[in-house]
């Protein structure tokens, strides 16, 4: 029945049961101790109220008979006063006890005591009216025969009440006695039985505590070992732990160091970068005149290879009169030799002429001279202006290209300050991001300083329950040898 | 002695006036065959077909460049002579039948005496002689006079 069910709960169980036994057996003492004080107290009351009750009516009808025969003697009222006091104490005596009694038998010997009384109480008023008359008494005249049998029989009825009533209370004190031993009998019975299971009880509950308690006392011995053990290797782990944390938390202060050079330099960066976008602001004006300066040039280039290429026309218009001065000259040349030659045979006028054909040869000479010279001169112009002119183009080309590259130079100086603002805005966020990361780094730092601390706190503690753990295995068995199981 | 000076390539040349008819350009220039090297080809002189001499190669054996015509008589007619500039109207002295060495053999026939203008020697050439018969013959054949 208490198969499957846990330790405690047969704990529980077994002293229930003996709890309520002890209850049983404490209900059944007291309602037989309460049974025998009843009877005991029936046998007291009885004892003291109707023993004594009984004994009372004897004292009193003889204190009675005291008083009356006393004022038999001396007449005096202080002694009538007192019998009829008497007689009326005996009278309430014994309706109290016909109050207390229960015996049928014990009743009639009381109104056998009451018709005796009457009787004797009779012959006693006649006897006082008798010595109330006498002034003087007269012991003869008081003496009435039947007073004697009256107050002899009516003792006798109290004596007899008297027995009765006492043999009433031995008959009720046997019987409380005998009801007591039954009662100490019941609750002996009650107390082996009780005795019995609880010595069941602690069989059965010593059987699973060996049984039940040294298995589990076992595994926790044997959980003791492992615990212990686990407690060493986290114990270990935790001085690694703790050795790895010190080492992460000087990394962490290294990487904070770090961190902040970082967020330096990157202020100095977004520093040089906010000049450097100052000075490309600066610098847009300065390539705007430059542009316009390169553009005057390209059109003072593009007039300079016009007015060159005109003066290569005009040179050669110049050359053509020249040619055309030449070829006169030389024709003169001829025609002034012809003439000589002519002049030759035509006597002293051909000789005259000779001479003036010989100075316009001269003339023609220098003519042709100074025309070769031009021719030369021109030829040198035309050479210098066609040098000046590929000189010009290839200026005028290189202007092209310097403007080019200079248009080139310029979207790239404008794309370098746009990307200096890039720089600068990212620089900004980087020192921003910087600063967050410092921060974040300061709380790792923080962070890991906590958990070398936890890890130099869980290595105490993997001390502390390795040794709790070692104290729980000895404990174990110390408590296999308390239930019996013996050490494992 | 009034001569007519100049030049046949390097050479310094005269021909006298009386034999010169007149200077000119050159003209167009038909060479002819079977004629010696010096003979450039027949040429049209006012109208009238005219032999062409390269005076340079015929003095020196090399050719050059013709920059005047000059139309000489001769006993056979006109000839033109391919010569280089024309210097002048010179009074030229010279020594006729000068230095054998300068004159024998067929030059002896072209060269009439040698003088000096300057430090430049001066060659004075009879026209009359510079054309061989067989050129006159080349010319007859080609068809003009």
């Amino acid at each position: 029945m208490m198969s499957g069910k846990t330790f405690g709960y047969k704990l529980a169980g077994g002293f229930g049961v003996t709890l309520a036994l002890t209850v049983l057996m404490i209900a059944t003492s007291v309602l037989a101790l309460r049974y025998v004080v009843q009877s005991k107290d029936q046998v007291i009351k009885s004892t003291t109220t109707s023993l004594v009750g009984a004994v009372e009516l004897s004292r009193t009808m003889e204190r009675r008979i005291g008083g009356y025969r006393a004022f038999l003697l001396s007449a005096g009222d202080e002694w009538l006063t007192a019998t009829n006091a008497d007689r009326a104490m005996f009278l309430t005596q014994v309706d109290q006890l016909r109050g207390t009694l229960s015996d049928s038998a014990a009743l009639k010997l009381l109104d056998t005591v009451s018709q005796d009384e009457a009787t004797h109480n009779t012959i006693v008023n006649s006897l006082l009216a008798k010595r109330q008359a006498m002034r003087v008494p007269d012991m003869a005249a008081l003496n009435d025969p039947r007073i004697k049998p009256a107050r002899d029989a009516m003792l006798a009825a109290i004596d007899a009440l008297v027995a009765r009533i006492r043999t009433d209370v031995d008959a009720d004190r046997s019987a409380s006695s005998t009801r007591a031993t039954w009662s100490i009998a019941a609750i002996i019975a009650l107390g082996v039985v009780l005795v019995l299971a609880a010595a069941a009880v602690a069989w059965r509950l010593s059987r699973d505590l060996r049984r039940e308690v040294g298995a589990a006392v076992g595994h926790i011995q044997s959980s003791s070992a492992q615990l212990e053990a686990a407690a060493a290797q986290q114990a270990s782990g935790g001085r690694d732990q703790a050795s790895a944390m010190n080492e992460i938390t000087t990394t962490i202060s290294e990487l904070l160091i770090t961190s902040r050079q970082i967020a330096d330099s990157c202020q100095r960066v977004s520093k040089v970068a906010e000049d450097t976008a100052d000075a490309a602001r600066t610098g847009d004006a300065t390539i705007d005149q430059t542009r316009a300066s390169i553009t005057a040039i390209r059109t003072q280039v593009d007039q300079i290879v016009q007015h060159m290429l005109a003066l290569g026309e005009k040179s050669q218009q110049i050359g053509g009169v020249v040619d055309l001065v030449s070829e006169l000259a030389e024709q003169t040349n001829i025609l002034a030799i012809n003439a000589t030659i002519e002049a030759s045979g035509a006597g002293e006028w051909g000789r005259r002429f000779a001479v003036v054909a010989e100075e316009i040869r001269k003339l023609a000479d220098r003519t042709a001279g100074s025309a070769k010279e031009i021719r030369a001169m021109i030829e040198d112009v035309r050479g210098a202006v066609n040098t000046t002119v590929m000189a010009t183009e290839i200026g005028a080309k290189a202007v092209d290209a310097g403007s080019r590259q200079f248009d080139d130079a310029t979207s790239s100086f404008r794309r370098i300050a746009q990307l200096v603002a890039t720089t600068s805005d990212a620089t900004r966020e980087i020192e921003l991001s910087t600063k967050q990361q410092t921060t974040a780094v300061e709380q790792v730092s923080s962070a890991a300083s906590d958990t070398a601390r936890a890890s130099r706190e869980t290595e105490a503690s993997a001390v502390q329950t390795k040794q709790t753990a070692a104290h729980l295995s000895t404990l174990s068995g110390d408590l296999l040898d308390l239930v019996g199981s013996g050490r494992h | 002695m009034t001569a007519l000076v100049f030049r046949a390539g390097p050479l310094l040349c005269a021909l006298r006036l009386e034999e010169v008819i007149e200077t000119m350009r050159p003209l167009e220039t038909q060479p002819l065959a079977g004629t010696p090297p010096f003979v450039l080809g027949i040429s049209v002189l006012r109208g009238v077909p005219t032999p062409v001499i390269d005076v340079g190669r015929l003095l020196r054996g090399d050719q050059g460049e013709a920059e005047r015509y000059v139309a000489v008589r001769t006993e056979r007619g006109a000839v033109a002579l391919a010569t280089g500039e024309i210097i002048g109207i010179r009074s030229v002295d010279t020594t006729t039948g000068a230095h054998p060495a300068l004159l024998g053999g067929r030059s002896s026939r072209l060269v009439a005496g040698v003088g000096t203008v300057g430090a430049e020697p001066l060659l004075l050439l009879q026209s009359m002689r510079a054309v061989p018969d067989d050129v006159w013959e080349a010319a007859a054949s080609a068809g003009v006079p």
